[in-house]
């Protein structure tokens, strides 16, 4: 029987709670597979040597994740990217912008409640300078993208693995699954999820900033379908590259007059909520600080 | 004997911690419970973000209890942008999407995280347990699928929900989908009251009530002395259960205060007006029942049991488990009530809400404990400065006090040398608090040195 064993890096654990979601079905995984670590669910402490597929949730942050990173990579015949924080940085990525001293003495010295106390040294993992997709520690085997992915789509990967099968992620964007209703006209003025947008009809032509085109589909478009904007959990399809510049390129031409008054940190939150880690900008800032 | 044992990871608990132990001749010397999660700067980064996205950032601080960070980040953001009183069916919506988060997260708990300790079982875990009591993680599962629905219903997502907005919600819930919900209740009721009265049962005959635990404080919302999770007051009890104060949540940073340790990536929270160590408290189920009472007919007629076994104020950590059993029971009944409220399914469920500048402070109950999201907006709406007190947090320095209290009554362990059985029991221990470790640095590490 093949070995499994899930990890968490920094994360927080979401990954893992969907694959809880699997509700009954995570019962039928002993018949298939033995999961011999698992943090979440198991007491085992230590690492194996030697597993078949490893599911990696969580970006690395620290010299710690670093070092269970390289270890999980020797012990394992695949490494599967699990969720956007390991394939793309995910949300806390968007730290990246900020020097990692200025954050540490921004959260542990300086919010409204704290009163004396010094930044964390003792026995405690050190930060790295940047937060990572786990691709730019190890070589990555597949990756399942989202926040967090779907559980019959995590199911499905463990099972296509287990049988020696390649993995399917669809090449769909977010948009060919939406319902709502595209007229063909957009409005210019960038309008905020608060402003109570029209039901039934297009989020992106109302002015609304939604990540559908940019976005790689699989979530029969839950956001929208809400009608919320997609914030892009999900990342690019295999035909981007960047997520948030593929997206700021087609709305530039449509919402100009208030995008051009927000700062990075503003865009960073928009268009790469998901994926700062990952993005063309985060790789220049690292290329640069070396 | 001299040296350092070291537990770590501390497991079948959300995030990562490690408890330190330092013995020198044959003494305890220190007990260190090390959150050693990674610290991950929400506060920092939400610098610079459109506040009305706020709740969809914030929720990934944690994925056990998403839907508490998603609420009390749009409350927040309401009550800075001064936000008229949302519409009634916008609020039952809230609420109920607040229960599944409850259900589904204390029946992941009890059951899998919690439960293994106290059923024999070779190795203890979701598996052996569903091998040796079928019945027992068939309900669990039964349990944890209801909440789970509820959230995904309400919310769009099992996970990380999308649909609160400031002003309300994004979407009201059809009346199929409601009467989806209506049709699992009763099992889900049925399940909640085994499941408790099996934890009832265990922990009756358990070592854990010999525990001798430190008096607190405790902090919970309240609503005129009644159990309450969405809004409502305030209130800090002392260790002899009397109220010491009670306040609104915008007035909070005159009450509790944080100070950041060398060594570990969370801060401790302790009551203002009684200093540092003095001023601990704790939060969360334990916390909740010392201070308000359950409102549910099954889950109330469970609590003569509960205190003729812990006293009233309740101060033994193991009791958060059973607290948390009927907190289960009591959400179950009370999801119950709302899906049969016809204004669940009303179409009126947003009004209009203006960006602007303004500071708000947003609390809810979360599965852990009080949670509080602060604050402050410039002109266009964006965020100048947050901050975050989170559950966990705040339990944290009673946790590591506890632990302490645990090594020192179970010396004889650590001379004998069997470090497991202690190691086991420390996590027992923590485990009962259910700690979420990352949520905690937006939790533990145990080194025995
Ligand atoms: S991808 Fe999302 S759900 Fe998964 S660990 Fe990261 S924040 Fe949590
Ligand atoms: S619509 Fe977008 S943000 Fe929403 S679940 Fe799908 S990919 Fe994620």
């Amino acid at each position: 029987m093949k070995r499994l064993m899930t990890v968490s890096l920094m994360s927080d654990a979401g990954c893992h709670v969907e694959l809880l979601n699997l509700h009954h079905r995570i019962l039928e995984l002993p018949g298939k597979v033995s999961l011999v670590y698992s943090q979440i669910l198991m007491d085992e402490k230590e690492l194996p040597r030697s597993v078949d597929i490893a599911l990696v949730e969580g970006a690395v942050r620290t010299d710690h994740d670093q070092e269970t990173l390289r270890k999980v990579r020797e012990a394992s015949g695949l490494v599967v990217a699990f969720g956007s924080c390991a394939c793309l940085g995910g949300v806390p990525s968007l730290i990246n912008p900020t020097p990692i001293q200025e954050a540490l003495k921004s959260v542990y010295l300086e919010t409204a409640s704290t009163v004396g106390g010094v930044i964390p040294y003792k026995d405690v993992p050190k930060p790295l300078e940047f937060v990572l997709p786990i691709s730019e520690v190890v070589k990555v085997d597949y990756m399942i993208p989202g926040c967090p992915p779907e559980s019959d789509e995590i199911f499905a990967t463990v099972t296509s693995l287990l049988e020696g099968e390649e993995p399917h992620l669809t090449e769909k964007h977010v948009c060919d699954e939406c319902d709502l209703e595209r007229r063909g006209v957009f409005e210019a003025r960038l309008k905020r999820v608060h402003e109570r947008p029209e039901p039934g009809r297009c989020l992106l032509e109302q002015g609304y900033l939604c990540l559908g085109p940019a976005t790689r589909g699989g979530c029969k478009a839950r956001c929208p379908g809400r009608m919320v904007p997609c914030d892009g959990c999900r990342g690019p399809s295999d035909t981007s590259w960047d997520q948030g510049l593929a997206m700021l390129d087609a709305v530039s031409a449509t919402a100009h007059e208030r995008i051009g008054t927000y700062e990075l940190r503003t865009h960073a939150g928009i268009f790469h909520r998901y994926t700062y880690g990952a993005s063309a900008l985060s790789r220049l800032q690292r290329r640069l600080k070396k | 004997m001299n040296g350092r044992v070291i537990i770590e990871p501390v497991t079948r608990v959300e995030g990562h911690g490690k408890v330190v132990i330092e013995v020198k001749e044959g003494l305890v010397k220190n007990v260190f419970l090390h959150i050693v999660e990674p610290p991950r700067f929400f506060e920092k980064f939400l610098h610079g973000k459109p506040a009305e996205e706020a709740p969809r950032i914030t929720e990934r601080i944690c994925g056990v209890c998403p839907v508490a960070h998603h609420l009390a980040s749009v409350k927040a953001v309401e009550s800075a942008w001064d936000c008229p009183k949302i519409p009634e069916p916008a609020l039952l919506l809230r609420r109920l999407l607040l229960l599944g988060q409850f259900i589904n997260s204390h029946a992941l708990h009890l059951t899998i995280l919690a439960l293994p300790d106290y059923v024999s079982l070779g190795e203890r875990n979701l598996f052996t347990l569903a091998k040796a009591h079928p019945e027992v993680v068939e309900s669990a599962l039964t349990l944890r699928k209801f909440g789970v629905e509820i959230t995904e219903a309400v919310g769009g997502r099992g996970v990380h929900p999308l649909t609160a907005i400031p002003g309300g919600m994004s979407a009201p819930m059809s009346p199929e989908t409601r009467d989806g919900l209506i049709q699992q209740s009763a099992a889900a009721l049925e399940s909640s009251k085994k499941l408790a009265d099996l934890f009832f049962d265990l922990m009756e005959k358990s070592w854990v009530l010999e525990f001798q635990p430190h008096e607190t404080c405790y902090l919970a919302t309240h609503k005129n002395g009644f159990h309450e999770l969405y809004d409502g007051g305030l209130r800090v009890i002392g260790p002899d259960g009397k109220t010491r104060y009670e306040f609104d949540a915008s007035t909070y940073l005159d009450y509790v205060a944080e100070t950041s340790m060398a060594h570990s990536y969370v801060k401790y929270p302790y009551l203002k007006d009684l200093g540092y160590l003095e001023g601990l408290y704790r939060v969360g189920p334990l916390a909740r029942l010392n201070v308000g009472e359950l409102t549910g007919q099954v889950s109330k007629a469970m609590l003569n049991r509960y205190r003729s076994m812990f006293g009233n104020p309740a101060h033994n950590s193991f009791a958060y488990n059973l607290a948390r059993s009927m907190e289960l029971v009591d959400a179950v009944e009370a999801a119950d009530r709302i899906l049969r409220d016809e204004k669940i399914i009303d179409l009126d469920v947003r009004c209009e809400v203006e960006a602007r500048a303004g500071v708000g402070v947003g609390v809810v109950e979360a599965p852990r404990g009080t949670l509080i999201h602060h604050y402050e907006c410039d002109g266009r709406g964006l965020i100048e400065k947050a901050n975050l007190i989170v559950a966990t947090c705040q339990n944290v320095p009673s946790m590591e006090r506890d632990v302490k209290a645990m090594v020192e009554s179970n010396s004889d362990l650590l001379r004998s040398g069997d470090v497991r059985q202690l190691a086991w029991k420390i996590e027992t221990l923590i485990r009962a608090y259910d700690p979420c470790i990352s949520c905690a640095t937006h939790l533990v590490e145990v080194k025995v040195s």
